[in-house]
């Protein structure tokens, strides 16, 4: 009977000594101790998996898949994991929100010391191309979200993310999440969506051919389909080829006389001139819906401001409508005017 | 006859299914009209006494309540578009909830599990926090081209007045453990010198802008418990940089900022990352009530990052800002304040901890859960 008591002590210190130890060992260690499932249980597909989705189904408009397709696609746009060692992700410029964080890079496709100021992507499929230049994009929409995401993340994800490609199938998830997100509508009219006071005086002076605005941004304040672009590329002065591209950057510079003399080209410097190097003077027209969230403006994002893009001591030559002749009053009822798009 | 009826109930339960699917917290995906079963929980609350917590989902347009020490959903409560943020009052009776896209804030009857009121505040509110002595709620209003901070009385529950901050764009407020100041990081659009004001809640009048060089994304912002220094969660970008030198710091980098909370005072940016092995995208932060430690949710790398604050204001201290300066791209100073990354859901957005500081709740968005860890706190 001592024995058995003996034995079933031991048992029982064994299985203390097998459960304990793990709790004790661990106290002090920071981990994870539970897991609270507070919606549907969801999971990515792992890396080598191929979608199961099919492709065609995010055009479908009621497709049961569409939902699924488009929930991958923000979570590739999230995720960071796919740079090379975790920096950043879609989001990092691109906000988790789909809007910009109005940074200025240098993607270098177009030639190096070609800064772009970062798109905002909401209501993006309503309007390609997608690029500054227009040099991507399509008639066909999808083919021209397609090639232009496909240049940047898709064929030559090295490029951007330092990173493996994404596989076809996890690209048109990517661009179906991209093709969904919807403009977000101005906080700046008045509750019933009218125009302010302000606001009708800027869309007098913003239709008036004389000014021109109209002219390449076309649309109807009353028309929420309205999106307020040409579709086209025009000269607006921005564009910085030859000896006019010099400016003045603020941080750090990638310094390409020093790349060519083969010194390091990331000099600490400041307020140093650098010689833009734009392929083109002309750029796409963009949309004026949400233009109160998308800035900086112009393509380099030079313009920091909404009444810089029509003030015409910055443009001095009224190469982006004809303002020069316009009182501050008049500049500031149209600013007040493109912020209720 | 018998075909009719299969057919009938087959109907039924199909319509009865989506009503079903629907008010279990479904909504649309983030920025679209997709529809989704996914809620999303972007933002975690605690009460006072812990026994609480408030998540805010944000494809869900709801709030789920869940009781701390069972871990159990307790039930749900439909809000507006897009809730970003919560917090309690001081009676643990009432929630108050931003909703980001519906420029609103929900008040919500914990008890009854209701909204009584909705009220209206600017573009994008998305982070909310009580005063010292909880009879105001302090809703940052975000939008890219706004700049206040809208005041919330909270025995009336209405909008009484509004702080205007220095730049646009006001994403997180943390109030001083004394109660008297503000500070409220700004992530303006645009800039890449984004900073911090300094607000007097008693005139609501700016004390101090501080700029943060080399900053964007700031997200989150905390006090810590002695008062001398803010955090912020933040993003280095070195967007003059040809995009394809990644490595190494030289595009984006992933920081915390540590600011010395004195007038005029030190500016540090601290690396989060270490070679191949970055931070991705640092979110919401929470500092421990005894000051040793602070969490980060990293939200696209998927863990909460534990800093050892001691060691991390140490340096600040002992430092000088040419010196702080030079630290910001250093990927060998990390380990020197690194306690541990600990691996959570998909998505951890947001991370607040349990009032004795043992506890630290993660909300993750993807993964549509909340992971508990078990802090170093004894």
């Amino acid at each position: 009977m001592k024995k058995m008591y003996m034995l079933g002590l031991i048992a029982a210190m064994c299985l203390f000594g097998a459960s304990a130890p793990m709790n004790l060992a661990n106290a002090g260690e920071a981990q994870v101790i539970a897991t609270i499932q507070t919606g549907v249980e969801w999971a990515p597909l792992e890396r080598g998996e191929p979608l199961t989705v099919p492709e065609v189904h995010y055009r479908v408009k009621h497709s049961p898949y569409k939902s699924e397709l488009v929930r991958y696609g923000q979570f590739q746009f999230n995720e960071a994991s796919w740079t090379l060692q975790g920096e950043y992700s879609c989001a990092s410029c691109h906000y988790e929100r789909g809007q910009t964080t109005g940074l200025i890079w240098d993607l270098g496709d177009e030639g190096w010391g070609s800064w772009k100021n970062t798109k905002y992507i909401r209501g993006g499929r309503y309007l390609p191309p997608f690029r500054h230049e227009g040099f991507t994009g399509h008639p066909d929409e999808i083919v021209g979200a397609t090639s232009s995401i496909d240049r940047v993340c898709g064929r030559d994800p090295g490029f951007v993310f330092r990173s493996e490609n994404f596989s076809p199938e996890r690209l048109e998830a990517l661009i179906a999440y991209i093709r969904s997100l919807e403009f977000t509508g101005s906080p700046f009219r008045n509750e019933d969506g009218s125009l302010t006071d302000a606001q009708k005086r800027g869309w007098k002076v913003f239709s008036d051919a004389k000014v021109g605005c109209i002219e390449c941004h076309p649309g109807d304040p009353k028309n929420p389909r309205a999106l307020f672009s040409d579709a086209q590329t025009h000269d607006v002065g921005t564009g910085r080829v030859g000896r006019d591209g010099f400016r003045t950057t603020p941080g750090a510079v990638f310094n390409t006389t020093a790349l060519e003399a083969g010194v390091d080209p990331y000099g600490e410097e400041y307020d140093v001139p650098i010689i833009g190097l734009d392929l083109v003077k002309e750029f796409d027209t963009p949309t004026l819906r949400d233009i109160y969230a998308s800035g900086t403006y112009f393509h380099d994002g030079s313009a920091q401001t909404l009444l810089t893009t029509i003030d015409n001591t910055a443009n001095t030559k009224d190469m982006h409508g004809v303002t020069s002749h316009l009182t501050s009053q008049q500049l500031q009822d149209l600013v007040e005017f493109m912020k209720a798009l | 006859m018998k075909k009719r009826v299969w057919l009938l109930g087959f109907m039924v339960a199909g319509i009865l299914s989506l009503a079903f699917a629907q008010s279990a917290g479904a909504g649309f995906i983030q920025g679209t009209r997709v529809r989704t079963d996914c809620n999303s929980p972007f933002h975690v609350a605690v009460s006072q006494d812990g026994g609480t917590l408030a998540i805010a989902n944000q494809s869900g347009h709801s709030v789920t309540f869940i009781d701390a020490r069972t871990r159990k959903v307790t039930g749900e409560v439909a809000v507006q578009v897009q809730p970003e943020a919560s917090v309690f009052s001081q009676d643990g009776r009432t929630l108050y909830v931003c909703n980001a896209e519906s420029d609103n804030v929900s008040v919500i009857d914990i008890v009854n599990k209701s909204v009584i009121k909705t009220i209206k505040v600017g573009d994008w509110p998305c982070s909310i926090k009580l005063s010292k002595d909880g009879s105001k709620a302090y809703v940052t209003c975000s939008g890219s081209m706004w700049n206040t901070v809208d005041i919330i009385d909270t025995a009336m529950n209405s909008k009484v007045g509004e702080i205007r901050t220095s730049n646009y764009g006001p994403r997180d407020i943390a109030i001083s453990p004394d109660g008297k100041t503000a500070a409220i990081c700004l992530d303006t659009t645009g800039s890449i010198n984004r900073g911090v004001d300094f607000v007097d809640l008693s005139t609501g009048r700016l004390i101090e802008h501080r700029v943060i060089p080399q900053s964007a994304n700031l997200r989150g912002i905390a006090y810590t418990p002695d008062g001398a220094f803010v955090l912020v969660t933040m993003e280095q970008p070195k967007n003059w940089l040809p995009v394809c030198e990644a490595e190494n710091a030289q595009i984006f980098s992933n920081n915390i900022a540590v600011l010395e909370t004195k007038k005029g005072g030190k500016v540090a940016s601290m690396p989060l990352d270490e070679h191949n092995n970055y931070d991705g995208n640092p979110y919401g932060l929470a500092v421990d009530p005894g000051g040793k430690y602070v969490y980060i949710g990293i939200r696209s790398m998927h863990r909460v990052t534990i800093l050892d604050l001691e060691k991390l204001t140490d340096i600040v201290i002992s430092s000088t800002q040419e010196e702080l300066d030079d630290m910001k791209n250093d990927l060998t100073l990390m380990i020197d304040y690194l306690v541990k990354r600990v691996n959570v859901g998909l998505g951890p957005s947001s991370v607040a901890l349990s009032p004795d500081g043992k506890l630290c709740y993660a909300a993750n968005y993807f993964t549509n859960n909340i992971s508990v860890i078990q802090t170093p706190v004894e």
